[in-house]
């Protein structure tokens, strides 16, 4: 069973930044004799690495989810028809769901590239906006039940520059940073927006109340 | 509007001084965030995060949700248009 809203995303995300590499002295230094240039992995975490959880190995990236709106631009209203419930019901012969159009939503993430070694900066800078083309991308998103694949509309819409020099005084090391503002369009499914409705049954109003495990003394009020 | 930029700068947690700092203005559609200069560096360090501390988003979630406040300015135009309009040819 696949992920549902959000965390398919996260999840999708994730996958999709990672796969950049960088290289450097270190890694050409530990070339084979084919002389093939060794690369290293840049790994992509959710949120700062926790020193004190994991080490922190340079370069790396982070993701972060900044807010989630509701697109009321894309927003449409009406039925809609299918046999698989929007992807979240193995389709049936002769079934057919019908249902509200779901709800939009934007899902805005932070994408920020960490790196000490400027070449390792320019190397994920080139990468990264190369995931992006013309400040687009799509990310491949698989449905709940795993069985198709839909490509969600991506946008950068903000990049900032946040690098930090060495300070003498501080003790603080050269960091290279990017900070992508990337906003992945999305959509609550009916049936998550189901699950997640809690109705009300029944209210009771003034109903007496048979409790007998009131402590001496109190009296219900 | 500034209120709203300032309430949800003061949830994320910047400090008193920079949240008391930033104004939104506008001139024309042109809608700006405006701050001190000597402020940039603290507030772009709450925004997108620093070395040692993670993003503390206030502008960019603000500026997501701008369009209720668009959809409230034509509202109340539209609205005045009516009004006015009415009390011009119906007295």
């Amino acid at each position: 069973m696949g992920n549902q809203f959000l965390i398919a995303e996260d999840e999708a995300l994730k996958a999709f930044v990672q796969g950049m590499t960088v290289a450097d002295e270190k890694s050409a230094a530990a070339n084979g004799p084919t002389g093939t240039i060794k690369t290293r992995p840049v790994k992509v975490w959710f949120g700062y690495p926790d020193v004190e959880a994991r080490a922190q190995e340079f370069p790396f990236v982070t993701i972060d989810l900044v807010d989630i709106v509701h697109a009321n631009d894309r927003q449409q209203q009406g039925r809609i028809f299918d046999s698989d419930f929007m992807g979240t019901q193995q389709a049936e012969t002769g079934y057919v769901y019908e249902y509200d159009l779901p709800v939009a939503f934007d899902i805005i993430y932070q994408i920020t590239t960490h790196a000490r070694h400027p070449r390792h900066d320019r190397a994920i800078l080139f990468q990264m906006w190369n995931k992006f083309p013309a400040k687009y991308g799509k990310l491949p998103v698989s449905n709940q039940i795993d069985t198709k694949i839909g490509w969600r509309s991506m946008f950068v819409d903000g990049y900032v520059k946040r690098d930090t020099f060495e300070d003498s005084e501080s003790g603080n090391r050269r960091l290279l940073r990017n900070v992508f503002t990337v906003r992945v369009v999305s959509e609550m499914t009916p049936a998550v927006a189901a699950q997640r409705t809690q109705l009300v049954d029944e209210i009771f109003i003034n109903t007496p109340v048979e409790n007998t495990s009131i402590p001496s003394g109190l009296t219900i009020v | 509007m500034t209120y709203d930029l300032r309430s949800r700068a003061k949830k994320s947690g910047w400090s008193k001084e920079l949240v008391s700092s930033m104004q939104v203005a506008h001139q024309n559609d042109d809608i700006n965030v405006v701050y001190p200069e000597k402020k940039e560096e603290e507030l772009y360090d709450s925004e997108y995060g620093s070395m040692s501390e993670p993003h503390k988003a206030a502008i960019r979630p603000f500026s997501y949700n701008l369009d209720k406040y668009l959809t409230q300015i034509i509202d109340d135009t539209v609205i005045d248009a009516i009004i006015t309009e009415t009390r011009a040819f119906h007295g």
